[in-house]
């Protein structure tokens, strides 16, 4: 602290100190911790006080609407033009086209003569006088005078009215999880008693929320929920012979191995976001191992195996391609594996195809261009170090009878170990968070990368918490293996700084 | 091989074999590197679209001149009227706009976290490495995903200011490797003369560091604005509506019917500017070694 202030002064450390801090709070610690505080949210549609308000509100829409049939049930309809009743109702009697509400209220109903529609909510209680077309709704209900049992037409809100309600999650119902009784607008009671009975499913219900929601409040908001539908097993459907045929398959007697796949029941599960983690997290390492037996040569040739003069232009000829917009370079492989690229014109060309091979649904080639994409990243690191190395080292080896191999592994890598390490881990991690290459060539065509999978649990999912504990997970589970990764070639940190 | 002269004649031969295959692999390589690039520049000229390099329709240079024709003309244009130019043009220029900020906060930041790094002796300093260097250890788009949920937690909407944070979480991370490795080379003699002359220390950081770094600031300032224009990944996740032109390029490529080989012009001009800048690079550095 004190060669700080001795050498920058006061004014200039503190701006330093400030800086350093903005860029790791707000830039890195804080919104990382944001994200898992997301990611232990439970999305707030979920909880058990909502469902029972929503409860109330179906109950009081209930009644609204019972109290239509009780104060005019001997409106007809008159004739007239297009009555489209909705989940609001007051639906204005004029000719033409009725378009009602959401509170369902049709006190009087529209008259029609052209189409009549009836809706889900049964705003038209009396079945409308053709003259054109009449669909009949899908409850039925709609000639409340001539059917005898139910005394009221459909009503969905009616029908949701009732305190065996599932929870979220689909397994518990709130009457006996929250000890209320099992009550219902049953339509076949006079309008009265159903109103009677929505009344007290509405007050059961408000008072059962406000009490849920105290307890909820004092509760601790965090779950692990979202966590775990990474873990979730969903149901595969596919035919006896499709089973078979997936159970052959090498990769799928693995996952079953490993527990990924499992049977129950005679149906099969999958565990597919571990699946989709793995699957990734596989190909990264082994396209970061071919990235590595790929350039080892060509670090050597350009850093201690050819003339200056030369090196310089080979140097050149990796630089371009490094430097050139990463998305352009991805692009330029859609020329080649189109339907009407390079390999199937050729092919064509030849006779040897009719039909266009699909390159891009294969997951291969989404492989191959993230290869040719993060391959530079290795050179790179491990170029600089390589080329510290004193030539004459080499020399001597040779002179002294080493061969080649034995120069390579006693001197060149032992070198170049810390190169070698970071180059791994930049290429590792490009190559697991590719979003890019995925999103381009596969075009959706094939099974996801997870960083694909994160963008869709995050922005299309209807619970994007999960997208944020999928994320926080993947960060975790990267930083672990390259914290492993570096114990094992016990690389330090500050090895970033002195190789790139 | 110059260095090789004095290896007994019958293991060089040996050598010149293995030497032999290894050139050869490079080329293979280079090949390899360059192949599609090639293809995309060839396509670039072929007057048809989806882009293709096997069926060739003639020379044109209309996917180029889509840039700057005249309204009629784009309308007349059966393939051409289908592509929002201004949407095109507006995204540029959000780019342009995100990497004017990225790139002096980056290397304010850079260069802050290097003199930490480098001068301040304490415990804290390894943790500081760990948590400054941490951005470019993670998956891009955990970094967009996260800001994107800080700031909306801030009450900031994602739109181009969240680009900015995310890209410059992990961008001042390429200054602040480049000006260590320099102010580590820094001699300390002269700061120290001038402080002992009577300088204030904000005087010699401005007259001796600040001139001693300007060259690393350079290029870190060149390399942190290639970040911030190429960046997909990180942006993708911040973006909110806006656009960039990384992201609208991706957006073009996602075409599953292919897309009019307007991209491929746009890669092409980037790919001579790039291939330019590299020439002059080694042409100014080979003169200065010369020197």
């Amino acid at each position: 602290m004190s060669g700080l202030l001795q050498g920058y002064g006061r004014g200039l450390t503190l701006v330093f100190f400030l800086a350093a801090a903005a860029w790791g709070l707000m830039l890195i610690v804080l919104p990382q911790l944001t994200m898992v505080e997301r990611a232990l949210t439970a999305p707030s549609r979920a909880l058990d006080s909502s469902v029972a308000q929503g409860l109330a509100r179906d109950a009081r829409t209930c009644i609204s609407v019972l109290q239509t049939y009780a104060t005019d049930d001997t409106a007809a309809a008159t004739s007239g033009g297009l009555a489209v009743p909705s989940m609001t109702g007051g639906a204005p009697s004029s000719g033409g086209m009725a378009v009602p509400s959401m509170s369902g209220d049709a006190s009087e109903p529209a008259p029609s003569g052209g189409l009549a529609i009836p809706s889900m909510t049964g705003g038209a209680p009396e079945p409308a006088p053709s003259g054109g077309l009449a669909i009949p709704s899908m409850s039925g209900g709609a000639g409340g005078a001539e059917s005898a049992a139910p005394t009221r037409p459909y009503i969905l809100q009616c029908e949701r009215a009732t305190t065996h309600k599932p929870l979220s999650g689909g397994e518990s119902w709130l009457d006996e999880v929250y000890d209320l009784p099992k009550l219902n607008v049953s339509d076949t009671a006079p309008i009265a008693e159903q109103i009677a009975a929505a009344e007290e499913i509405e007050t059961l219900a408000r008072e059962a929320s406000l009490r849920i929601r105290e307890a909820e409040a004092s509760a601790s908001p965090y779950t692990l929920s979202n966590f775990a539908t990474l873990f979730e097993a969903r149901l595969i459907p596919q035919s006896d012979d499709q089973r078979a045929i997936e159970d052959a398959r090498l990769s799928n007697r693995l996952m079953s191995l490993t527990g990924l796949r499992f049977e129950r029941d005679g149906e099969t599960y999958s565990r597919i976001g571990l699946v989709t983690l793995t699957r990734t997290l596989i190909q990264a390492v082994i396209a970061t191992a071919l990235a590595l037996l790929l350039c080892y040569p060509i670090a050597y040739k350009v850093a201690l195996a050819s003339p200056p003069r030369q090196a310089v232009w080979l140097f050149l000829g990796l630089i371009i391609p490094y430097a050139i917009v990463e998305l352009m370079r991805i692009y330029a492989w859609t020329t080649i594996i189109d339907n009407s690229g390079l390999i199937n014109g050729l092919l064509h060309w030849l006779g040897l195809i009719d039909v266009p091979i699909q390159f891009k649904r294969f997951p291969g080639t989404v492989f191959l261009v993230i290869v040719y994409t993060y391959v530079l990243f290795m050179v790179f690191p491990i170029y600089n170090v390589m080329s510290t190395l004193d030539r004459n080292q080499i020399e001597a080896a040779r002179d002294l009878g080493a061969s080649p191999w034995r120069v390579h592994r006693r001197i060149i890598i032992p070198h170049s170990k810390p190169g070698i390490a970071v180059g791994t881990i930049a290429t590792f991690m490009l190559a697991a968070g590719a979003f890019s290459v995925p999103r381009i060539i596969s075009r959706g065509l094939q099974a996801e990368w997870f960083s694909q999978t994160i963008y869709n649990k995050f922005f299309e999912s209807p619970n994007a918490n999960v997208g944020a504990a999928y994320s926080f997970a993947y960060t975790i589970v990267c930083f672990l293996l390259v914290a492993l990764f570096m114990w094992l070639m016990r690389t330090r940190l500050k090895d970033f700084a002195r190789v790139q | 091989m110059t260095d090789l002269s004095h290896t007994p004649p019958r293991r060089r031969r040996r050598l010149l074999t293995a030497d032999g295959l290894l050139s050869a692999y490079t080329w293979a390589f280079l090949v390899f590197m360059f192949l599609p690039l090639f293809l995309m520049i060839l396509s670039s000229f072929n007057d048809t679209s989806p882009p293709s390099v096997t069926e060739w329709q003639g020379f044109t240079t209309k996917w180029y001149a889509f840039f700057w024709m005249p309204e009629e003309t784009l309308r007349a244009d059966p393939v051409l009227r289908a592509l929002d130019r201004g949407r095109f043009v507006s995204c540029f220029g959000n780019s342009l706009y995100v990497a004017a900020m990225v790139v002096p906060l980056s290397l304010m930041l850079g260069l802050a976290g290097a003199v930490l790094l480098t001068r301040w002796r304490s415990r804290a300093n390894s943790a500081l490495w760990w948590v400054l260097l941490s951005p470019m250890l993670a998956p891009g788009i955990v970094l967009g995903l996260s800001a994107l949920v800080f700031w909306s937690r801030m009450g900031v909407d994602a739109g181009l200011f969240t680009i900015v944070m995310a890209q410059t979480t992990f961008i001042a991370g390429y200054p602040m490797l480049i000006l260590m490795a320099r102010l580590q080379r820094q001699p300390v003699e002269l700061e120290e003369a001038a402080l002992d002359l009577g300088a204030t220390p904000f005087r010699v950081f401005r007259r001796l560091t600040l001139p001693y770094l300007a060259p690393a600031l350079a290029s870190a300032a060149v390399i942190a604005l290639m970040a911030s224009m190429e960046n997909y990944n990180t942006t993708m996740f911040a973006k909110g509506g806006a656009c960039t032109f990384a992201t609208e390029i991706g957006a073009m490529a996602r075409n599953p019917n292919g897309h009019p080989p307007v991209i491929n012009a746009v890669g092409t001009v980037i790919i001579a500017l790039t291939v330019a800048g590299a020439l002059l690079h080694t042409f100014l550095s080979r003169r200065e070694q010369g020197r």
